[in-house]
C-alpha cells in the first residue's frame, strides 16, 4: 500500500485532509490509548506516511516517486451533506448525509475467491407441503449455479438442528444432494440452535480476506431465543460473517430478522411467493457477481452536540442499520454501488463555535484474499454561520429521502397500532397512500388504502398487507424502485 | 424551527420532508430528479392481487363529480365553483395569448396581484385534490408555505392558496 492507502485519501488529498485523517488515527491508535503491539505498528506506518505527506517538498518527491498505476485508485467514494452550514442557536437542527462507495476498474481475476455459504432451512411443522418442497428445489437449483470451487453447507433446523450436509465443495455436490431431499418437516421453531449450528460451519472459514455467508430461511417466529441470536450475529459480524435472512409467507417476525441481518451487516428480505425464492436466493448469495469488497464497516466519531438518528442503506440492499459504535454493511460486488443515508442532529449548539464536526472517521474494508483491512478516511465539518435564505440541499439527498420517508411513515403506522391509536394508524396510511399516489405508485396504494379499512374493521394491520407495505415501500428506494 | 404547510406539524430546522404527512417542505430549481415512476410495477406486487376489493383510483371517467370545489377569493369574497372538468387551470388572459386558462382571473385584479398568465392547476379526483404551479413568476403558497414548481400538492379543504399576491380560500364538498 501507499502513503496515501495507508491513510485511506485520494491522491488529490489537499493538506487539512491529511491532517486530519493523520490526527484521527492518532486518537485512536496512539501507544497512550492503544497498548496493543499490531495497532502500533499499523499506527508507526501512518506517523510515516504522514510525516512524508505533510511537507509538500517530501510529498513531491514521493509522488514522482510513484508509479502511475499504483496511484489509479481501485474505490470511489463521496459524502455529500443537506447543507455546510447551520444556524448558530441551540434549538435542534437536522443535517443529511448521503455516503457513496463503489470500485472503480475491472475486477481483477487473481482476486476472485471461493464463497463460502451455509444454508440454514426451516423445518418446522408449518413449512410442511408446498413450502418444504419449493424450498428444496431452488436449493437443489442453486447448486448448480455456484463455481466449483465454492463451498456449501446445509443445516435444517426446527426445535433442534441437524447438519444435513458438511461443508463441501460444489464440484462434489452430486453424490449429497439426497440429503436435502430427506427434510421431513416437524417441530416448532428454534431459530438459534439452525444459525449456532450454521455459523459452526463457517467460522473456520472466516479469516477477514474471505466472505463468508449464512442465509437463514424461515417462515415462523422464534421463541425467546432472540437476544441469543442477536449475540450471534454481532459476534459474526465481527468475524466477517454476514447473516442474510429469507422470510417466507406472511407470520415471520420481520423485526427480529431485519435485526439480526443488519447487526452482521446483512439484509432481509420478504419471499412472497415460491417462484420468487430463486431469484431472492441468487441475489442474496451474488451468484451472478463477483465480490469487490467485504467486512466494510465504518467507525467514527463526531462532535458531542452531534447525534446520528440513524443510518439506512439504500443500495446494494436496503435496510435500517443498527445505530452503533460500528456500521456493520456487509459485501459489495463489482458494478454496486453502496449507499448509506445518515440523519444527523445537532442540538445544543455552544455559542462561539464557529465550526461542528459531524463525522470524523474510517471506513475499513477488505479486499477478497487481503487479511489487511483498507481504509478511507471520512471527515466532515459544517461551519456555524447565520442562516442564508434558500438553501438548496443537494437533489440526490432530497430524492433519496422522499423514498426513505415512505418508509418510515410504515414504522409510525405500526406503531401507532400497537398502542391502539387506530384512528393515527388511519392517519398515516391514508397520508402515505397519498403520496404514493403521487409518485404513480396505484398499486402500492392500493394495499395501502385496503389496509386503512382492515384496521378500521378489526383495528390490526393484517400481516399480509403489512409486510407488502414495509417491503414495498423499502423497495422504492432501490434506484430501478424494484426489489430484484 | 420549519413548520409543514399541509398539516402545520413542526420539524427542526434542515428537515426535508414532514414527518408527519411526507410533505417535502423544500423546493429545488432543478426537478430534475422526479422521475414518476412509469415503469411496470414493482416485482414485489405482481403477483395478482385476487383478493382485493376493487378500488377505482382510475381518476378518468365521471369520478370527478364526486367533489364539488369551489374557490372563495379572499379579496372580493366572490365565488368561482369548478365543475365540468377534473383538470383546471389557473391564470389571467391577456392579448395574443396560446393557450388560455380554464379559470381567467383577471375580473380580481389579478395582473396588479402577480399572477402569471399560467400559474397554478388544480387536478380534483374522488380522493384528493392536487394543486401544483406551473412555474409562475410570484410563486404559489399554501398556507403562507411556498410550493416548489411542478410539485403535486395535495390540498384540503380551509386552505388558503396565494397566487402571488391573490389569496383564494379552497373549499371542498366531499360526496361519499
Amino acid at each position: 500500500m501507499n502513503f496515501y492507502e495507508i491513510l485511506g485519501l485520494p491522491f488529490e488529498a489537499s493538506f487539512e485532509e491529511i491532517r486530519g485523517a493523520y490526527f484521527a488515527a492518532a486518537r485512536r491508535m496512539h501507544p497512550d490509548i492503544n497498548p496493543d503491539r499490531s495497532v502500533h505498528e499499523e499506527f508507526l506506518k501512518i506517523q510515516k506516511a504522514y510525516e512524508t505527506l505533510s511537507n509538500q517538498d517530501r510529498r513531491l518527491a514521493y509522488n514522482n516517486s510513484l508509479n502511475r498505476e499504483t496511484v489509479a485508485s481501485i474505490y470511489a467514494y463521496r459524502f455529500l451533506t443537506s447543507r455546510n452550514q447551520i444556524s448558530p442557536r441551540q434549538e435542534s437542527q437536522l443535517i443529511y448525509g448521503l455516503l457513496n462507495f463503489s470500485s472503480a476498474g475491472e475486477i481483477e481475476v487473481s482476486r476472485k475467491l471461493p464463497r463460502y455459504i451455509s444454508l440454514v432451512i426451516d423445518r418446522s411443522t408449518s413449512m410442511k407441503g408446498d413450502r418444504m418442497d419449493t424450498v428444496k428445489a431452488n436449493v437443489l437449483q442453486l447448486f448448480k449455479k455456484l463455481n466449483p470451487q465454492d463451498v456449501v453447507s446445509v443445516v435444517a433446523f426446527s426445535d433442534r438442528a441437524e447438519l444435513l450436509l458438511p461443508p463441501t465443495r460444489a464440484e462434489h455436490l452430486q453424490r449429497s444432494e439426497y440429503s436435502i431431499l430427506s427434510i421431513n418437516p416437524s417441530g416448532g421453531t428454534e431459530i438459534f440452535h439452525g444459525l449456532d449450528l450454521g455459523y459452526k460451519q463457517l467460522t473456520t472459514f472466516a479469516n477477514g480476506s474471505n466472505n463468508p455467508h449464512l442465509i437463514l430461511l424461515t417462515d415462523g417466529h422464534t421463541y425467546g431465543d432472540e437476544e441469543k441470536c442477536y449475540a450471534l450475529a454481532r459476534n459474526a459480524g465481527d468475524k466477517g460473517i454476514v447473516i442474510s435472512g429469507l422470510g417466507i409467507g406472511s407470520e415471520w417476525n420481520d423485526e427480529f430478522l431485519d435485526k439480526l441481518a443488519s447487526l452482521s451487516g446483512g439484509n432481509s428480505s420478504y419471499i412472497k411467493s415460491s417462484h420468487e425464492l430463486a431469484e431472492f436466493l441468487e441475489k442474496t448469495i451474488g451468484v451472478k457477481h463477483e465480490i469487490f469488497a467485504n467486512n466494510i464497516r465504518i467507525e467514527f466519531s463526531m462532535d458531542a452536540n452531534v447525534k446520528m438518528n440513524y443510518a439506512f442503506r439504500i443500495s446494494p440492499q436496503t435496510n435500517e442499520i443498527v445505530n452503533q459504535e460500528i456500521l456493520p454493511l456487509g459485501v459489495l460486488c463489482y458494478g454496486e454501488e453502496l449507499s448509506l443515508l445518515c440523519e444527523f442532529e445537532v442540538e445544543h449548539l455552544p455559542s462561539g463555535k464557529d465550526e461542528i464536526k459531524i463525522i470524523d472517521g474510517w471506513m475499513y474494508f477488505n479486499l477478497p484474499g487481503e487479511d489487511t483491512p483498507r481504509r478511507v478516511y471520512l471527515s466532515k465539518n459544517v461551519f456555524v454561520r447565520p442562516a442564508k435564505e434558500d438553501w438548496q440541499p443537494p437533489a440526490e439527498i432530497v430524492k433519496a429521502l422522499s423514498k426513505l420517508n415512505l418508509y418510515k411513515m410504515h414504522e409510525k403506522i405500526r406503531d401507532h397500532v400497537k398502542t391502539g391509536n387506530i384512528d393515527g394508524a388511519t392517519q398515516y396510511l391514508k397520508n402515505l397512500a397519498t403520496n404514493l399516489l403521487s409518485i404513480g405508485n396505484i398499486d402500492l396504494a392500493k394495499v395501502v388504502i385496503r389496509e386503512s379499512e382492515h384496521i378500521q374493521k378489526y383495528q390490526q394491520l393484517s400481516q399480509d398487507g403489512d409486510k407488502r407495505i414495509k417491503y414495498g415501500t423499502r423497495s422504492l428506494l432501490l434506484p430501478s424502485g424494484q426489489e430484484k | 424551527m420549519v413548520i409543514c404547510p399541509k398539516c402545520h406539524n413542526q420539524e427542526p430546522d434542515g428537515a426535508l420532508f414532514c414527518n408527519e404527512c411526507g410533505a417535502q417542505l423544500v423546493s429545488l430549481d432543478a426537478m430534475e430528479f422526479r422521475t414518476l415512476n412509469t415503469a411496470e410495477s414493482p416485482e414485489l406486487l405482481t403477483s395478482p392481487l385476487t383478493d382485493l376489493p376493487e378500488l377505482d383510483l382510475d381518476m378518468g371517467g365521471d369520478q370527478y363529480a364526486q367533489s364539488d370545489v369551489s374557490l372563495l377569493l379572499m379579496d372580493s369574497g366572490k365565488m368561482i365553483h369548478l365543475s365540468g372538468k377534473r383538470e383546471f387551470s389557473l391564470g389571467r388572459v391577456t392579448d395574443g395569448q396560446l393557450i388560455l386558462p380554464d379559470i381567467d382571473l383577471s375580473p380580481y385584479e389579478a395582473y396588479a396581484m402577480g399572477v402569471s398568465r399560467l400559474h397554478a392547476s388544480i387536478r380534483i379526483s374522488p380522493r384528493i385534490v392536487i394543486l401544483s404551479d406551473l412555474g409562475s413568476s410570484n410563486g404559489t403558497r399554501v398556507n403562507g408555505q411556498r410550493i416548489g414548481p411542478h410539485i403535486d400538492y395535495p390540498i384540503n379543504h380551509g386552505d388558503v392558496v396565494a397566487l402571488g399576491k391573490l389569496r383564494i380560500k379552497i373549499l371542498i364538498d366531499q360526496k361519499e
